[in-house]
């Protein structure tokens, strides 16, 4: 008992927790403008296996983790433009497309590892260390849980309060909520809605592809096949859960992060409790408070659904 | 005054079909005009028009003496005219001072919107939270946001679509006082409607359509309810024959009392009391919104009543889920034939198989059997082409029509309930559609249909109720009331309202 | 609304098609050949050799046919509801639990019984899994896509911690696998080549092809996944429907898991399934969701990715370039089915001509 009030109290555990919440809480953000425009983006993993793959392919080749993070966000761009495209313009079944988006990313990023490299064997590469902030990870408590972390943390929670007030306190966020509302009144109030789901979906792949780009960069330093792990399926459970809202989606995330984080620790500790069910909590957490929220949060009204002049 | 509004000559076909036929229709400066007709006449064509929502075939169109083409709301806003729907095209979800925003009021700033605002308020309060969702605002505040967001824009002629059929007698009253408000500063008002006692009650002129065509233009002064009646529903086109008298048997559909209210609190359908017999056709005349819709889910056990009860044969409707296994023996001919009627990507056979009138085939089927079974079938329903193989979207809608008939009386239910029966079907369709009712009248089934087509109830039925804000009136045998007291009761007016003998007469 | 397969597609272009994506695959995969130094037409005859050569090759084919296609089955009919099923690989895994518990435990009973058995408790727990998104989803409108995703985690980690503790073999030498089966419970092979396995996969396929043209579920199904209007109003039980598939996906996963189990792996491990659910999506998605094309497209996706494996040390194909080709394919496989979704494009033609009335 006592073993698990200390892990509890750790800070190690906060610190590991955050830097696991960050990949979904980036793919959760990115998802949570392209629903709120209206588009279900189920491609979010592969999205974020290609941001994770390209990352380290960029890193690698300019041995400059941020440019390696710009060119992994712009691949997972590019498979959000595909997504786009079918969905918006050719009215495809959005579903069927994002199913179809993670299968072809996975066999191609398995495939392009070992086309490039020996064996599929990709080597490590300078990625996004945690560091420690000077005076501020001294604070007691705090210090080391927010401030000796990569420097991709800001940016995330930077990235969360500007999408918040993107959406809620700009007349683009506006106008991009009433697309997922209602787009006929939208549209008649002659807002072009095509357009703005366009832009709410590469919004969309920018930020999942930079969550993957963490997972490679940020914590591995290298990529291996599907590593994504389910984390995109996560970031949708995410979204519904934070009620679309970004910064609520910084609490959903971090929970998942932290339960996570919960398992591994205890692994290292002496309590007896079987590693892999620890492992299995986060899921079962995850399901378990879609299935309290479902209830009580409401979906853009449009969400999911085509949009077609006439 | 001179017209501010004048349209010319307007035509707009969709198809075969013609909304509006030449159309002349002017309004002045300051002035409530009301533009009355049943449901297909063109009034809202006619103003889709004025809103650059249409484009019409020809004709044309002045506003303020300059000859404007409007090619969208943007167009006819800056024309000068706003149009406030029955539904207003607000996003609900978002707060009022977002969707003022989102229109456009002001020039995009919102210190620009409040001002806009704030100027239109001096004259024509708004009085609601700007903070409010619109979904949290019952229906009189949409409209008045949709008001005050046109005239922010600057529009002098404002057209209402049908606005007071969602709000209750007290908010009229306060639409109204609305309408003078807009008019005494200068504005003009076009109302639709097809509800005379409003139209009576607040126009200063009213125009009245008929079958795509202006049948004429008068002071509402000097006419009279009965008149305007009249022009409304004018003569059939065609009258139909109707064999001998009805031997009406027992009655096999009842309805008690029923009421039904929405999901917005309102009551869309109070205590309807309705009996359709064997050999019987009772038809239910009146125009769109006034119930039918409640009414259409009440009786195939769709929607129950919030009050009441539905019998049939003198037991309980039970939901159509159980009908199959509770062989209950309802045919229903839907209102919207490809969303709720046919599965279009299916084939006929499998469309046939769908729906609680078919009758039992067992756990697994042997599909020539069935195929073989649907072409008899679709043959004997006049299907064209009656290969059941075929996709049910591929059919002209005549024949998709008939293929809701043939799987609706598949197991010769003794009721059956058709909602609009004959929308958007050519007259040959129609006709056959119509023999067929008679020919299941003649076999002793008891039929209902609800239709807003007029000509249609006249033709079919031989007892006829009118619906009207969800009351029911009647239904009265056919011989006992005449087309223009239908009209009076389909404009929300009694059948004795008394002719003022003073007006009358056409300008 | 989402849109399902609504199965229009015939079982030719299937096949022209994966024959493209094959050509397509091995264009691009005799560029790695060559630089691998292989001889190109050596390695082709041998995957050729590999996949439909002799009554061994064909037995190793099929017996990598058969979870995907079963798989696959289940993610069909699920489709055809409009209702999306990536629980398999979860399903794959309960279903082999369930049936490895049966058999170790009740290993004193006759071969046949307990291949029955077996059998039957993976569809149990596949079905089981399948049933838990089910209800899920109909009792608490939750996304399938969502809920069999954590459930298939769930379900391995479970797995993974069993196999580590209470199910360990004892003789294992600490390795995380179970027990092996006994030799009596083993899936038989008919003449050497036909693995009991595939005679369930066609079996399944007949009952799948049945449910959904002859039967009045069938039609409910189909309605469901065109569109819930005409279903509800028809009087359609949507919800129970929609439990209904997951059911079905499930015992479909399921009897994949139990099947591989007792067929072929032997003893449950937790790396049981290299992506089995997911290629089963694959094949029913290029099946179009109908039970032909799906047994059609995993049994060609099986005898390809067996014929490469086995080419690999007989043609000298490094490991590396034999998961390109195959990863190749599937990405060619999923550019020809493109069209299941620009197929909309009609759709939208056709809405635009009912918007001018």
């Amino acid at each position: 008992m006592s073993e698990f009030l200390d892990v509890l109290g750790s800070t190690a555990l906060y610190a590991t927790a955050i830097r696991l919440a960050l990949p979904i809480l980036f793919a959760a953000l990115g998802e949570v403008f392209a629903e709120r425009a209206g588009l279900v983006n189920v491609g979010l993993e592969g999205m974020m296996l290609m941001g994770a793959f390209a990352g380290v392919i960029g890193a690698h080749y300019t041995g400059n983790p941020w440019l390696g993070a710009l060119i992994g966000m712009a691949a997972a761009v590019v498979i959000a433009a595909i997504q786009a495209g079918v969905s918006i313009n050719l009215s495809g079944d959005q579903i069927v497309v994002g199913i179809a988006l993670n299968l072809a990313v996975l066999g191609v990023t398995s495939f392009l590892a070992r086309a490039i490299w020996e064996g599929g064997d990709v080597p490590k590469v300078d990625g996004f260390s945690a560091f420690s902030m000077p005076l501020l990870s001294g604070i007691p408590g705090l210090g080391p849980i927010l401030f000796k972390q990569s420097a991709l943390i800001y940016v995330a929670i930077a990235a969360a309060v500007l999408s918040w007030w993107v959406l809620t306190r700009t007349s683009w966020g506006l106008r991009l909520r009433a697309c997922g509302e209602d787009p006929r009144s939208a549209d008649s109030l002659g807002i072009p809605v095509f357009a703005y789901r366009w832009k709410a979906m590469i919004i969309c792949g920018a930020l999942a592809g930079l969550g993957g780009v963490f997972l490679s960069l940020g914590q591995l330093f290298t990529f291996s096949d599907n590593m994504s792990g389910g984390r995109g399926f996560i970031a949708l459970a995410v979204v519904i859960i934070a009620r679309w809202s970004p910064l609520r989606a910084l609490g959903a995330a971090f929970l998942f992060g932290a339960f996570e984080a919960f398992a591994l620790r205890v692994q290292v500790t002496d309590i007896d409790v079987p590693a892999e069910l620890m492992l299995a909590l986060p899921y079962v957490v995850t399901l378990l408070v879609y299935a309290g929220v479902v209830g009580r949060s409401r979906p853009p009204k449009s969400l999911g659904r085509e949009y077609s002049r006439g | 005054m001179p017209a501010l509004v004048r349209m010319n000559g307007i035509v707009k076909k969709f198809g075969d079909f013609t909304a509006t036929n030449n159309v002349d229709f002017e309004v002045e400066g300051g002035e409530v005009h009301a533009l009355l007709g049943e449901n297909g006449a063109g009034k809202t064509t006619l103003m889709n028009i004025l809103y650059g929502l249409c484009i019409p075939d020809r004709g044309r169109i002045e506003v303020d003496g300059r000859e404007v083409e409007l090619n969208g709301p943007a167009d006819a806003i800056e024309a000068g005219v706003g149009m406030v729907h029955q539904h207003p095209l607000l996003v609900d979800r978002l707060s009022v001072v977002e969707n003022l925003f989102l229109g456009g009021v002001g020039n995009g700033t919102e210190r620009g919107m409040r001002e806009a605002i704030a100027e239109v308020e001096a004259r024509f309060p708004l009085d609601v939270e700007p903070g409010a969702l619109v979904e949290d605002l019952p229906m009189s505040k949409r409209q008045r946001i949709e008001i005050v967001r046109c005239l922010a824009r600057g529009v002098r002629v404002l057209v209402l679509d049908e606005p007071t059929a969602v709000l209750t007698v007290d908010e009229v009253g306060d639409l109204f006082g609305e309408m003078r408000l807009l008019v005494e500063s200068g504005h003009s008002v076009i109302f639709i409607s097809h509800k005379l006692s409003e139209v009576s009650r607040i126009s200063d002129r009213v125009s009245v359509l008929r079958g795509g065509r202006m049948v004429g233009t008068w002071r509402t002064g000097e006419t009279n309810p009965g008149a305007l009646a009249e022009a409304m529903v004018g003569e059939p086109v065609d009258p139909a024959r109707r064999a001998g008298g009805p031997r009406a048997g027992r009655a096999r559909l009842a309805l008690r009392g029923c009421s039904v209210v929405d999901e917005d609190g309102q009551d869309v359908l109070q205590g309807v009391d309705l009996d359709v017999h064997e050999g019987e056709i009772v038809g239910i005349a009146g125009v769109e919104g006034n119930g039918q819709r409640p009414l259409a889910a009440l009786t195939p056990g769709v929607q129950p009543p919030t009050r009441g009860e539905i019998l049939l044969d003198g037991d309980r409707l039970p939901p159509v889920g159980e009908w199959r296994r509770r062989d209950v023996k309802l045919g229903r001919i839907p209102e919207d034939r490809r969303k709720e009627g046919l599965t279009l990507d299916a084939a006929l056979w499998e469309n046939l198989l769908t729906g609680p009138q078919c009758p039992d085939t067992g756990r697994v089927f042997s599909k020539k059997k069935m195929v073989e079974r649907a072409r008899v079938l679709l043959e004997e329903f006049g299907v064209s082409p009656p290969d059941p193989l075929l996709e049910a979207g591929q059919l002209s809608g005549g024949n998709q029509q008939k293929v809701i008939f043939a799987r609706e009386l598949w197991s010769d239910p003794g009721v059956v309930v058709a909602v609009n029966p004959t929308r958007g079907l050519d007259l040959r369709a129609q006709r056959e559609i119509h023999e067929r009712f008679l020919a299941l009248r003649g076999q002793g089934v008891a039929v209902l249909v609800i239709s807003t087509d007029l000509d249609e109830v006249t033709a079919l039925s031989d007892r006829i109720g009118v619906l009207y804000a969800g009351r029911l009136d009647g239904p009265h045998p056919a011989d006992e009331i005449d087309r223009k007291e239908i009209g009076l009761l389909m404009a929300g007016l009694s059948r004795q309202t008394e002719f003022d003998t003073e007006g009358g007469g056409l300008l | 609304m989402r849109r399902a397969l609504t199965g229009r597609g015939d079982t030719v272009m299937l096949i022209v098609r994966t024959a493209a994506a094959l050509v397509g695959a091995a264009l691009v995969g005799a560029i790695f050949l060559l630089s691998d130094g292989v001889d190109l037409i050596f390695a082709f005859e041998e995957i050729l050799n590999q996949s439909v050569g002799s009554s061994f090759a064909i037995k190793n084919s099929l017996i990598d046919a058969v979870p995907i296609t079963l798989v696959g089955l289940g993610v069909a009919v699920a489709f055809r509801a409009g209702i999306f099923n990536l629980g398999g690989e979860g399903q794959i895994y309960m279903g082999a639990l369930a049936a490895v518990l049966v058999v170790l435990n009740l290993s004193g009973l006759p071969g046949p019984l307990l291949i029955l058995l077996g059998l039957a408790a993976g569809m149990v727990g596949g079905g089981l899994w399948g049933g838990i998104a089910g209800g899920l989803r109909s009792r608490l409108g939750l996304s399938e896509i969502i809920t069999t995703i954590m459930l298939n985690f769930i379900a391995f980690w479970i797995v993974s911690y069993l196999v580590r503790g209470p199910i360990q073999d004892p003789g294992g030498a600490g390795y995380p696998y179970t027990e092996e089966i006994p030799a009596k419970a083993e899936l038989p092979v008919i003449g050497g080549m036909i693995p009991f396995g595939a005679i369930l996969l066609v079996v399944a396929a007949a009952v799948v092809w049945v449910l959904l043209e002859r039967t009045r579920m069938g039609i409910s199904i189909k309605s469901l996944g065109a569109g819930e209007a005409a279903g509800r109003f028809a009087g359609l039980k949507v919800e129970r429907t929609g439990f209904n598939v997951l059911l079905i996906a499930g015992l479909l996963g399921g009897l994949a898991g139990a099947a591989s189990l007792l067929g072929n792996e032997g003893r449950l491990s937790d790396f049981f399934s290299p992506g089995w659910g997911f290629i089963g999506v694959m094949t029913a998605l290029i099946g179009r969701g109908t039970a032909v094309g799906t047994l059609v497209a995993g049994l060609m996706i099986g005898f390809l990715t067996s014929g490469i494996s086995g080419a690999q040390s007989a043609a000298g194909i490094p490991t590396a370039t034999a998961q390109i080709l195959l990863g190749v394919f599937v990405l060619f496989l999923i550019i020809v089915n493109t069209d299941i979704v620009v197929r909309h494009l009609r759709r939208a033609a056709f809405s635009l001509r009912r918007a001018e009335r």
